[in-house]
């Protein structure tokens, strides 16, 4: 008896989104329980994965490491280096939150989340660029596009509304009009989307997320 | 039984079913539509015959979509495998190479899978390669960042952005823009919308994203899935209409029916 390549997880798949669905629409204890079991496994499978990334990220670096790959090798070592730095602080503020918070948040605060908002930084010269090549006048989209930005952005500044007092009324009603009932076109559409590809998921005609298709 | 507010919503669920699986049903059985071509997909071949004219790597994104397959994203990223699955396909055909950035780590495996199947279905598997798939973090600044820096060495002719972006769309988009690639991007993340159009040389947006997942395969049941979607889509607007003249005259059993 031959059977499909792939037909055990695509028949978990189909169960767990079904449950999932009932989960959501129906009140009775039974459902909610397996809801909660699910998410629960889900935490679990989550816990495992990170485990398994550990131990990949050695295998992946230390060949590089060892190797000097050009271009890479340094990476590597700042990679493991800091694995291991982190996973001592992490355990150090578990076991021992006298000596080892300190160190721990400051390399959290000082260092990652500072590093993390310099490079959310770069968002304001990215969207003035990006804004830049955008707005020229190519097409009747672009020039759309063009008009709506400039009264949107005089519209949020108060030299728009002293240049012409009708400026910030004209943005509003784009902002609350236009782009309301586009956005909301687009939320239906793009909803009704997502709900037909996980409909395929159920009945077994796409099978992507399993990993082939 | 149910909970109260969500039969409206239950009744729409199954009604939408029920019409997919009757368009599936008839795609099998020989009735097809047409569909309209998406410039969107078919500059996918442009981007990677770029690749191959320049000798330069394609790179593809799936967004950082925290999470992945464990939220609500996962539709999103389903698609985006599709659609990966095709470009990989493309690369393979051409002999360019195919590099995928991966914020959620339980992508790692199904992009391997997915890049692999598409090697071994264009014959040239002994091509593919494990480090074609580049997982970064799934934190959301330090996959932004890593990805910058892999543009900025490795100059990639082409860029594809398909998946669920949030505000790293614009940092992703314009890094490869600035490294001179040829961008194509994707996403029905409303919130995302407007810096692809402006990022990329073309776009898929809205439900065009899942449309376009779907009809890359060009599976006779896929193509169901879509014509599914737009009977559905004239069905809402129906709706919407009649209950918009309904509601002005006063009648709200439309709403009071969604509502219940």
């Amino acid at each position: 008896m031959a059977f499909e390549r792939n037909i055990g997880p695509k028949i978990v798949l189909s169960i767990t989104i079904i449950l999932m669905v009932t989960n959501y629409y129906l009140s009775p204890q039974l459902f909610q329980d397996i809801g909660k079991y699910i998410k629960e496994f889900v935490v679990v499978i989550a816990a495992v994965m990170l485990g398994l990334g550990f131990i990949n990220a050695l295998l992946r670096d230390i060949p590089r490491i060892t190797k000097k790959e050009p271009g890479q090798w340094y990476f590597s070592l700042l990679t493991i280096i800091f694995i291991f730095v982190m996973l001592f602080l992490c355990a150090g503020n578990k076991y021992m939150p006298g000596t080892f918070s300190g160190m721990y948040s400051f390399l959290y605060q000082e260092v990652y989340r500072v590093l993390g908002n310099a490079i959310g930084a770069f968002a304001a010269f990215f969207v003035f660029t990006a804004t830049f090549r955008a707005m020229r006048l190519k097409t009747l989209e672009a020039g759309a596009y063009t008009i709506s930005h400039i009264l949107a952005v005089l519209g949020n500044a108060p030299i728009g509304a002293v240049i012409w007092p009708g400026i910030p009324i004209i943005a509003d009603w784009i902002n609350e009009v236009v782009v309301s009932a586009g956005l909301r076109g687009f939320i239906i559409t793009s909803s009704l989307g997502g709900v037909i590809l996980v409909f395929r998921y159920v009945i077994g005609k796409s099978e992507t997320v399993l990993g082939s298709a | 039984m149910f909970y109260s507010g969500r039969i409206g919503s239950f009744g729409i669920l199954v009604l939408i079913c029920i019409i997919v699986y009757i368009r599936l049903r008839q795609v099998v059985v020989g009735k097809s539509p047409t569909i309209r071509r998406l410039p969107a997909l078919e500059s996918v071949e442009e981007a990677v015959g770029r690749a191959a004219e320049m000798g330069r790597p394609v790179f593809f994104n799936a967004g950082y979509a925290a999470g992945g397959l464990t939220t609500i994203e996962a539709p999103i990223i389903g698609a985006a495998m599709s659609l990966l699955h095709y470009t990989a396909r493309l690369t393979a055909r051409y002999g360019t190479g195919i590099t995928i950035f991966l914020g959620p780590i339980n992508m790692v495996p199904v992009s391997m899978d997915v890049i692999k199947a598409a090697y071994t279905i264009e014959g040239v598997e002994s091509d593919y390669r494990e480090t074609m798939v580049r997982w970064l973090s799934d934190s959301q600044f330090v996959y932004t960042s890593g990805f910058m820096g892999a543009c900025q060495r490795e100059k990639p002719a082409s860029h594809v952005m398909m998946g669920g972006f949030w505000y790293e769309s614009i940092l992703l988009g314009e890094a490869g823009r600035n490294a001179g690639a040829f961008t194509v991007g994707g996403t029905p993340r409303q919130g995302q919308v407007h810096f692809m159009v402006a990022i990329c040389d073309y776009v898929l947006i809205g439900d065009e994203y899942y449309a376009a997942a779907a009809s890359v395969s060009r599976d006779p049941e896929e193509i169901g899935s879509i014509w599914g979607a737009d009977d559905i889509k004239i069905l809402i607007l129906g709706l919407l209409i009649v209950g918009s003249i309904l509601q002005v005259l006063g009648i709200d059993w439309i709403t009071q029916l969604l509502k219940l």
